[in-house]
């Protein structure tokens, strides 16, 4: 307003002549003269004439041409109000007072006009600060707002474009292997400058560009001014109700080491355990026909999949990681992976079960669980990669784990009370050498040798309330080794066929000793199982102008099992096809794929036992599977990813994937002491159906992203309960909104809105409900050094008829420049609630759960950055 | 009144004359001059008086930058060398004065410090767009053989830029030559940025040079690594002669700057 008054004033004295104009004057603030400030005079269409820049002495002279009667005169420095005022052209002097701003009105910009997400080639590039709103701790909270990338809430799972990344590099360099969690949680988001995501990402330098690898890496590139021999972080906090956290971050980047070390202990319920050993062994040894131990006690109680697990846990626990790689050489490099995590765990919930029964109805009972777990674990990987020569590499690894837990816990239900206990011990080691040797230019071998061995003893007990005469005990052993020698041969041929020809033996020796069996009063030798793998496979994928290909292939595999007297042996194929396109549309990218593959999974060995084993408290499960069951499962995805390379970031896919799974057996018994005996038979063959859809964009405009996401799945599978066969069918459908929105520059606000609902039938029988979350959050940034956050969640539960809500703030506080040295105030669950009353559908079961939550605490913790 | 008196009354005198309020503002560029393969972070640190560009710090003397991108099986690198240090490639300006204070390398562990005169006589256009928040004027110029567009906000009162572009009433927030060969874009800015001491260079230092000098510098190192690149090539090919290698070479140096006055 106040411009349109002063450019309506200016129209009126308009000239025709262009005619020379001087004009000169003075700033000061008042009293002293201001030097170095901007002057320049502007037309009414407001193109500026002249320019000039006061003198020492605040002087300035501007000499300019106009048809116009008057100009607008601009006088402004860095500190001070802008000055403005109309001047007639024939005015020859003109004099300006600045007076100081407001430290408020100094703005901090970010100019997004520079591209936030570059794509080149296989590899996307997020330049993170537009993405900030200053309230991410670790790298995970900086993830899970970039367009594309995901983060599960509750498992850190990150997702590129529905496909999970197999890695976290930090600057090029693989620190953490698959375990790469240990940075997404515990990593200072402040580090980071860009974040690139490596599509077809293949961690040999010598299949670069050889194998057709269709995985994921995320590598993260910390500022430069950040690099140091040493740097880290160092946070420290204590609150009422006894609450403390301590955690040390240190890196150190030289030339021939790069490491990352961190520690944490707290009872403040923020995740300790933020790794997963599990994944590797998973990925790499399963498929090569390694079999390893699963645990027959399931005693150990976990958090719901609704909230983070921090608002549940009440734990006080240790965690300490290093990671490290360094060279030894000019062509040898050795990396250290070290881990500890000590924890003792509480929990403490209340079930509301109601049973499908087969005669109709159902049968409801309330049961009361307390427990404590001890878990301990320490974990070291070892690995040297060394170059040969050009074409050669030898790798050599080694992995050793241990873990502990004495979970203990006193169940109560409507007919009586139990405590049980359980120790529960496992160590595991592997080792491998590796030795890659590129032929020529277009193919490349890798021999793989590997041996394991992993061993769980378990230890169960359950007594009655007061009475150690009615305590039953288990006590399993299992001893598994494993050796294998694997060869694979990639290549190209005529540029456009890609290959890779594998071939494989392994061999597992298990021993599973049922030391004692109380309740069933039977004396059982060991169990011995051996499994015998031979197999070999073909694959070759056409690239048809490199934008579409098509892959067919197959693996051939022969196996024997051998357990106790039983032998069977088998011949097995498991073809596989797939195809993908990609065509640029302009600035966009769509690609479509698809993929078909059967595959078989043999029973673990303690599935063959006919022996009556107790998992946990109120369930004996016994197997009647001969050695040759196994599980066929046929998977058919298709899937569709569409990318824009604009400023405003788009990035959508869609996913649908078709699992019918063969052959499932199990038996399972109530225990007697629920009064009811319900025997269940799940078998045949099961059909999955998931599909999920993603659109995440990202605003430059308006410097805001906004994610869409909705999930479908649908199970069916055969359930015999008691002499009543049906299917049992699942579903659920999830519709999930987030958004990160900068409302200003002080303001951001995030939002997210989560609906579900979960339906679950047996003949008749049906259970039907859905729920849904709601998530907001204000950042707010009065002046630079200081932040408020303000988070609220709650979940609305339809047939619970309840609200559960939980509020959160906290307020930070840079005591120095660059958040060196920084105080925070946080708030948990400032209205204090109590617990929150979940429900949950599975086969044959449904089931509301009141889990008690972390009570409301003040924490006031300090960190420093060096 | 004594002599002490009235020195104080002077000193109160001058202090009182020339008044600049210590507020530094500090901004981020995504920098890609002519030479660089890489667009480079950098950091333009400044208050009313001076500006202090910096680029390319690193701890390595020479920083190795290396992109590696597979389209199906053709890989493409793109690699940069860079000489720097932890201080890296600095350039000091103060308002007023056509000199400019550069801080360099044309080798290994060898900056050199050398003053250039930079007049850019920019046009400035009737033009505006908004970038982010800024309302930024359209200003064109030629400027040593390029021909440059800029964008810059009056709205932040300082004639300073990125590199050696200066002289506009505003603070260059885009600028791109004709065949976008330099490319600079703000990243961000923050003009409450906390009083930092810029950086001062001694201006009596040992490795101080002429521009011109140091131009021959950079020709001389060129050619140099120029016939070292060409003769690894050779050996490269000859070893595999299967190898399809193509090697993009320049005739001659790539420069930001093609003439001089």
């Amino acid at each position: 307003m106040k411009h349109a008054f002063l450019f309506l004033c200016f129209s009126i004295g308009f000239l025709q002549v262009k005619a020379q104009s001087t004009l000169r004057g003075k700033v000061n603030d008042g009293n002293a003269p201001i030097d170095f400030a901007q002057v320049y005079v502007q037309d009414p269409e407001g193109k500026i004439l002249a320019y000039t820049f006061t003198d020492s002495l605040g002087g300035f002279k501007l000499t300019f041409k106009t048809e116009e009667a008057s100009v607008l005169i601009s006088v402004a420095r860095l500190g001070y109000k802008p000055f403005q005022k109309i001047v007639s052209v024939t005015q020859k002097e003109v004099d300006v007072s600045l007076f100081l701003a407001d430290e408020s009105t100094l703005k901090e910009i970010v100019v997004t006009e520079g591209r936030p997400v570059e794509i080149q080639g296989d590899t996307v590039s997020y330049f993170v600060q537009p993405f900030r709103d200053g309230s991410e701790d670790n790298v995970e909270d900086l993830l899970a707002k970039l367009p594309g990338v995901s983060v599960d809430d509750q498992s850190g799972a990150i997702k590129y474009q529905g496909k999970e990344i197999k890695k976290i590099l930090l600057d090029g360099d693989d620190l953490t292997s698959e375990n790469y969690k240990v940075l997404s949680k515990n990593l200072s988001a402040d580090w980071l400058e860009e974040v690139e995501v490596l599509k077809r990402f293949t961690d040999s330098r010598l299949l670069q560009g050889i194998r057709q690898s269709d995985e994921v890496a995320i590598n993260l590139k910390l500022k430069e001014e950040a690099k140091a021999p040493l740097f880290g972080t160092v946070e420290a906090g204590a609150g009422n109700t006894s609450k403390y956290l301590v955690r040390p971050e240190l890196l150190s980047y030289l030339k021939k080491l790069k490491l990352f070390a961190m520690g944490e202990a707290n009872n403040t319920g923020t995740d300790l355990q933020s790794y997963d050993l599990e994944t590797y062994i998973n990925s790499q040894l399963e498929y090569k026909g390694f079999i390893l131990t699963e645990p027959v006690i399931n005693n150990q109680l976990d958090a719901p999949n609704f909230l983070k697990q921090e608002r549940f846990t009440f734990h006080e626990g240790q965690f300490f990681s290093n990671s490290m790689v360094t060279n030894l050489s000019p062509k040898t490099s050795l990396r250290a992976i070290t881990t500890i995590y000590n924890n003792k765990l509480n929990f403490n919930f209340s079930d509301s079960l109601f049973y499908f029964l087969p005669s109709g109805g159902g049968f409801s009972f309330i049961q009361r669980q307390k427990q404590v777990q001890r878990p301990f674990e320490f974990f070291q990987d070892i690995k040297t990669e060394s170059q040969l020569s050009a074409n050669q590499d030898l790798i050599i690894r080694f992995q050793g784990k241990r873990v502990t837990d004495e979970p203990m816990t006193t169940n109560s239900t409507s007919f009586l009370t139990y405590n049980d206990r359980a120790d529960l011990q496992m160590t595991e080691w592997y080792g491998g050498v590796s030795y890659l040797n590129k032929l020529n230019q277009r193919w490349v071998n890798t021999l793989d040798v590997e041996v394991g061995n992993n061993e769980s003893n378990e230890l169960f007990v359950l007594s009655g309330e007061n009475s150690e005469s009615d305590s039953i005990k288990q006590s399993t052993t299992q001893d598994f080794f494993n050796a294998g020698i694997f060869n694979r041969l990639d290549g190209i041929v005529k540029k456009t066929w890609f290959v890779n020809i594998l071939a494989g033996w392994s061999i597992n020796n298990a021993d599973i000793k049922i030391v004692e069996n109380e309740l069933l009063n039977e004396s059982q030798g060991t169990n011995k199982y051996r499994f015998n793998h031979l197999f070999s496979e073909l694959k070759v994928e056409k690239k048809i102008k490199e934008k579409t290909g098509l892959s067919i292939g197959g693996r051939l595999r022969n196996a024997t099992v051998k357990f106790n007297k039983e032998t069977s042996s088998d011949i097995y194929f498991e073809p596989t096809a797939g195809f993908s396109t990609k065509k640029n549309l302009g600035k966009t990218t769509l690609k479509l794929g698809g993929l078909y593959n059967i595959k078989y999974v043999f029973l673990n060995p303690n599935q063959l036992i006919s022996s009556s084993l107790l998992t946990d408290y109120r369930t004996v499960i016994s197997f009647n599977s001969d050695p040759n069951t196994l599980v066929k499962n046929e998977i058919g995805i298709a899937s569709i990813t569409l990318t824009e390379r604009n400023v405003s970031f788009l990035s959508a896919n869609a996913e649908w994937v078709y699992l019918s799974s063969n052959a499932i057996l199990a038996s399972q018994i109530m225990f007697e002491g629920d009064a009811v005996i319900n025997n269940q038979l799940q078998g045949g063959t099961s059909n999955n159906f998931f599909s999920t859809y993603s659109v995440d964009k990202y605003f430059a405009i308006i410097n805001s992203t906004f994610k869409i996401a909705y999930d479908y799945n649908r199970s069916t599978t055969p359930l015999k309960i008691e002499d009543r066969q049906n299917e049992s069918k699942l579903s659920q459908n999830i519709l999930s909104f987030t958004s990160g929105i900068s409302v200003t520059k002080q303001i951001n606000l995030s939002l997210a809105f989560e609906s579900h609902e979960s339906h679950n039938k047996w003949g008749q029988e049906e259970n039907k409900f859905n729920f849904n979350k709601y998530f907001s959050k204000i950042v707010f940034r009065p002046i630079t050094s200081l932040r408020l956050t303000f988070d609220y969640q709650a979940i609305n539960f339809s047939q619970l008829d309840d609200f559960s809500s939980i509020f959160n703030a906290s307020v930070s506080y840079s005591v120095l420049d660059d958040d060196k040295f920084s105080i925070r105030l946080t708030g948990n669950n400032l209205t204090n609630r109590n617990a929150i009353v979940l429900s949950t559908n599975e086969p044959s079961v449904f089931s509301n759960s009141s889990y008690p939550l972390q009570p409301m605490f003040i924490l006031v913790s300090a960190k420093y950055k060096f | 009144m004594n002599r002490l008196n009235l020195y104080m009354l002077f000193f109160l005198f001058l202090s009182n004359f020339v008044k600049a309020q210590s507020i530094n503002a500090f901004a981020v560029y995504n920098t890609k001059l002519a030479e660089d393969n890489f667009s480079f972070k950098a950091s333009l640190y400044f208050d009313s008086n001076h500006s202090t560009y910096i680029s390319k710090q690193n701890n390595n003397p020479v920083w190795k930058i290396k992109r590696e991108s597979y389209e199906g099986s053709y890989l493409d690198i793109v690699s940069d060398e860079v000489y720097t240090d932890t201080v890296g490639h600095l350039v000091l300006k103060t308002v007023n004065t056509p000199i400019l204070t550069v801080r360099d390398f044309c080798d290994k562990n060898e900056p050199f410090i050398y003053d250039d005169s930079v007049e850019i006589d920019w046009k400035i256009k009737s033009e505006t767009k908004m970038i982010a928040d800024l309302k930024c004027t359209r200003a064109t110029a030629s400027f040593r053989g390029r021909r440059y567009e800029a964008w810059f906000a009056p709205e932040i009162p300082v004639p300073y830029g990125p590199w050696k572009f200066n002289g506009l009433p505003g603070l260059i927030v885009k600028l791109k030559d004709k065949k976008e060969e330099v490319v600079i874009d703000l990243f961000s800015i923050d003009l409450s940025y906390p009083g930092k001491e810029l950086i001062q260079i001694d201006d009596t230092a040992k490795n101080k040079i002429s521009f011109r000098q140091f131009r021959d510098c950079l020709d001389r190192e060129w050619e140099r690594s120029d016939k070292e690149i060409k003769a690894t090539f050779a050996q490269l090919q000859a070893e595999h002669p299967s190898l399809e290698i193509e090697l993009e070479a320049p005739k001659k140096r790539i420069a930001t700057e093609l003439e001089f006055d």
